[in-house]
């Protein structure tokens, strides 16, 4: 039955996936996440409820790589509350490789610190129930905790995203080679510079493009949830 | 968990008063902010409860409700007017001039805040007050509320003088005026100031007096009308008005005519404060009154200097009050003694002569008495007169002098024809002593009375000094006894000893010896200014000093004088008593560096200046 249902669920609408894995899933997390309502696509963005996500991985592949750390801060609306910010290092599976050490400076040492992977996923999952997930290119974040999700409760990460990257890319047809890295686009919206690769610093830096890009997008009026969603 | 926030928590350990709390608690602050976004032009602060707003990124501006311009935030500045009772900034409206991250700390984690540091909140209200009168300020500077005592005449020109040639015949005058819409006409000949025509002159000397209208406008104008320099108070305009009765005051500078102020300008213009104390000193009809009146003179000095008054401005105000208060003095004397028998002009010498009043001066008067003067017969009035007088003066605030030079004594009320003699002695027969006595009294300005009586010596001393250099070679004699406090060095020498020990007098080494290089230039180039700025203007260029030369000297004396408004400020607001003595390393190095080039310029001029009469007595 399973493997039948994992084969298809891909071809239902969001809301009947949701449902399906709702009945289909033990008592865990990845189920609270799934039985709380999610905010409505046609209300006013600045009465949803977010998410910023943002993860360092050893690779790019989640089948082969592991997550290193888990960077979030959530939004009431347009309202980013560090109150929320959380750091999570996540110990890895395999040892850590020379390149992901370089890029996130996170060494063998700190990773065996860190905690086991469904220990930081159970409360990411919990933050995450009623929310939007938000992330600068989702792939990466939405494979991995999706990895996670299959790997810890068998089920897939089912959740609304919004992809900053991808909103900036909707903005024209053509952009120049760099210009759509994080770090660029918060300067086109005059934010300010933050030291990026951490896991937080990066989630908070999609979090206040996120804002801007919105703010950006609604020009002073209503605009629908649903505008910004992927999909 | 640690060190996530770092560039949040750096960010805020640089934006006061948040800077003074330990890491730990910085830590714990950036884990209480909500971050939002403006886009430019939004709303601000943003909706929804109480919060301390930082700008992170971005500019805010904040408007009065008349719209001016109250304040702007930038990067790490915040506001906490929701946060704070009764504060005005919190009907501010404000918007996003860029596009704007704020941090905001939530009112009630503000208010724990508080609780633990009790100075940040006592902080807070105090940079609130200091806004809100810089505001004001801000205000000012644009035009609305504004005090006279801080305007200046140039301030309250609003167009080109109209003018005309002393020979146009009235009629076509009258036309000129109805054309222009203007109640007086200037009067100029040759690029100066000839005389002035008023409405009330068209209808009190013309058809009142059946004059023909195809007469020369020059015989009924005023000739050689009061004027008064650009930069001085409008206060002062107001004070000159109120004394002769007057309505207009020709504006100049030099021999430029740069334009008229009318009465209706000042009551434009009017605020209350300084026009309001001058108003009670015109009024009050006893000694106490005026004492009392005079008493709030301090603290309404300590405004204007905060709110930015210059040094030259607050002496002239000064000056100003003292003048009125004199005049006052005089008027309740004389209704006590009956009228003055013979006609007398009081003078002012001294810095009250130069209108450079500080809040603690002692006073400086002589009385010129009319020739008729019988000391026999009138002696005891004008003793009484001016006994009465001087010690009114005390008990104002204006120390009685410690030399007895005042008119109080009889040495310093003589005739017209004995001052006279006087002065051509000090200027022919001059000797170190009577140089001295000279410096003293060659500052003088009459302040009530018959001015008429003291213009002959203003005249004499501007012809004879020009030509009687040795008077000039031992002022500049007794200047050089008064060496430049600077060692070898350039280090600063300070008093070794006594009360003053390790300061310097600013005073005795650096304002009194640019009064007297620039009285000695002026009685050099036979120029009746009084005031030392006006002094060094006059003669610059001249024989003796080159523009380069005036040019450091007036920066000198501004600098002097800032550094002294300055040092009166503090000790002022600290309750202490006034003096001139700074202690150099209470200045900053910028300061130290600039009084050593301050005392090395005067001592530069005055070894020219002692050059130049040396080499011109050998010619």
């Amino acid at each position: 039955m399973l493997p039948l249902l994992r084969l298809l669920s891909p071809l239902l609408p969001g809301p009947a996936r949701r449902r399906l894995w709702q009945a289909l899933l033990p008592a865990s997390p990845l189920w609270d996440l799934l039985a709380t309502p999610l905010p409505d696509r046609n209300a006013d963005w600045r009465d949803a409820r977010y998410l910023a996500l943002d993860l360092e991985t050893t690779g790019g592949d989640p089948a082969r790589d592991d997550i290193l750390s888990f960077g979030w801060v959530c939004l009431e609306g347009e309202e980013i509350r560090l109150a929320t910010a959380r750091h999570r290092l996540v110990r890895p599976r395999r040892a850590l490789n020379e390149a992901s050490v370089t890029v996130h400076r996170i060494t063998d040492d700190q990773a065996a610190r860190g905690e086991p992977l469904e220990t930081v996923l159970r409360d990411f999952l919990a933050d995450l129930a009623g929310r939007v997930l938000i992330a600068h290119y989702s792939p990466t974040e939405t494979g991995f905790v999706n990895a996670a999700c299959q790997a810890c409760y068998g089920g897939p990460l089912l959740t609304p995203v919004i992809d900053t990257l991808a909103l900036a890319r909707a903005e024209a047809l053509v952009h120049a080679p760099g210009s759509l890295r994080l770090g660029a686009l918060r300067a086109r919206h005059h934010l300010p510079r933050y030291p990026l690769h951490h896991a937080l610093s990066d989630a908070l830096a999609a979090a206040e493009l996120f804002l801007a890009q919105a703010h950006a997008l609604s020009r002073g009026g209503r605009l629908s949830l649903g505008r910004l969603l992927l999909d | 968990m640690h060190d996530e926030l770092a560039e949040i928590r750096d960010f805020l350990a640089e934006v006061p008063p948040f800077h003074q709390l330990p890491g730990a608690e910085l830590e714990a602050l950036s884990r209480a902010l909500v971050i939002r976004y403006l886009r430019r032009g939004s709303d601000f602060p943003p909706a929804g409860p109480a919060h301390l707003w930082i700008v992170r990124q971005g500019a805010v501006d904040l408007r009065q409700p008349d719209g001016s311009l109250g304040r702007r935030l930038a990067e790490a500045d915040s506001f906490d007017a929701a946060c704070l009772p009764d504060s005005e900034e919190a009907h501010w409206s404000g918007h996003a001039r860029e596009d704007t991250l704020l941090y905001g700390l939530p009112l009630e984690r503000l208010q724990t805040l508080w609780q633990a540091h009790p100075e940040l909140r006592a902080q807070a209200l105090e940079k609130l007050g200091e806004r809100l009168r810089k505001a004001r300020r801000h205000q000012e500077g644009e035009g609305r509320t504004r005090d006279l005592s801080g305007l200046q005449l140039a301030q309250l020109i609003t167009r080109p003088p109209v003018q005309a040639a002393p020979d146009l015949s009235i009629r076509a005058a009258a036309a000129l005026m109805t054309r222009e819409r203007v109640s007086a006409l200037l009067l100029v000949e040759g690029g100066c100031l000839a005389g002035i025509v008023t409405d009330r002159d068209l209808r009190s000397r013309c058809l009142a007096a059946g004059l023909d209208d195809s007469s020369p406008v020059s015989t009924i104008m005023t000739a050689a009308p009061h004027h008064l320099p650009p930069e001085a108070p409008a206060f002062e305009a107001l004070l000159e008005m109120t004394r002769r009765g007057i309505h207009h005051l020709p504006v100049v500078r030099g021999h430029e005519v740069l334009g008229l102020v009318s009465s209706t300008d000042l009551l434009r213009a009017q605020g209350v404060s300084v026009v309001d104390l001058a108003d009670r000193l015109r009024r009050a009809t006893s000694l106490e009154e005026l004492a009392r009146t005079m008493g709030e003179l301090p603290e309404l000095w300590l405004t204007l200097a905060r709110r930015g008054d210059g040094a030259t401005a607050l002496g002239r105000l000064v000056a100003g009050l003292a003048d009125l208060l004199t005049q006052r003095l005089l008027q309740l004397a004389e209704a006590r003694l009956g009228p003055a028998p013979v006609p007398y002009a009081w003078i002012a010498y001294g810095s009250h002569g130069r209108q450079e009043l500080t809040l603690f001066s002692d006073q400086d008067n002589a009385l010129v008495l009319a020739d008729s003067y019988d000391p026999a017969k009138h002696g005891e009035y004008f003793r009484a007169l001016s006994t009465s007088v001087c010690d009114g003066l005390a008990a104002c605030g204006f120390i009685l002098c410690p030399g007895e030079m005042m008119a109080c004594n009889p040495r310093w009320r003589l005739p017209l024809e004995t001052w006279r003699l006087t002065f051509l002695d000090w200027i022919c027969h001059t000797d170190p002593q009577k140089a001295r006595l000279a410096s003293n009294l060659f500052d003088f300005r009459p302040i009530a009375g018959d001015p008429g009586l003291s213009q002959p010596l203003a005249a004499l001393i501007a012809t004879e000094s020009p030509r009687h250099e040795t008077l000039l070679a031992h002022m500049v004699t007794n200047a050089a006894t008064r060496p430049a406090p600077l060692g070898f060095f350039r280090q600063f020498l300070v008093a070794r000893s006594g009360e003053h020990q390790g300061q310097l007098d600013l005073k005795f080494h650096g304002l009194m010896p640019l009064h007297e290089l620039a009285r000695i230039h002026a009685l050099a180039c036979g120029c009746g200014a009084t005031g030392t700025a006006e002094r060094l203007r006059a003669a610059a260029g001249g024989r003796h000093l080159s523009p380069e030369g005036a040019e450091d000297l007036l920066a000198a004396y501004d600098f002097l004088q800032a550094l002294r408004l300055t040092h009166h400020r503090e000790r002022l607001a600290a309750g202490q008593a006034l003096d001139n003595f700074v202690a150099p390393e209470s200045l900053s190095h910028l300061e130290r560096q600039r009084l050593r080039d301050v005392f090395g310029i005067i001592a530069t001029q005055q070894r020219a200046l002692g050059a130049s009469f040396q080499e011109s007595r050998v010619l």
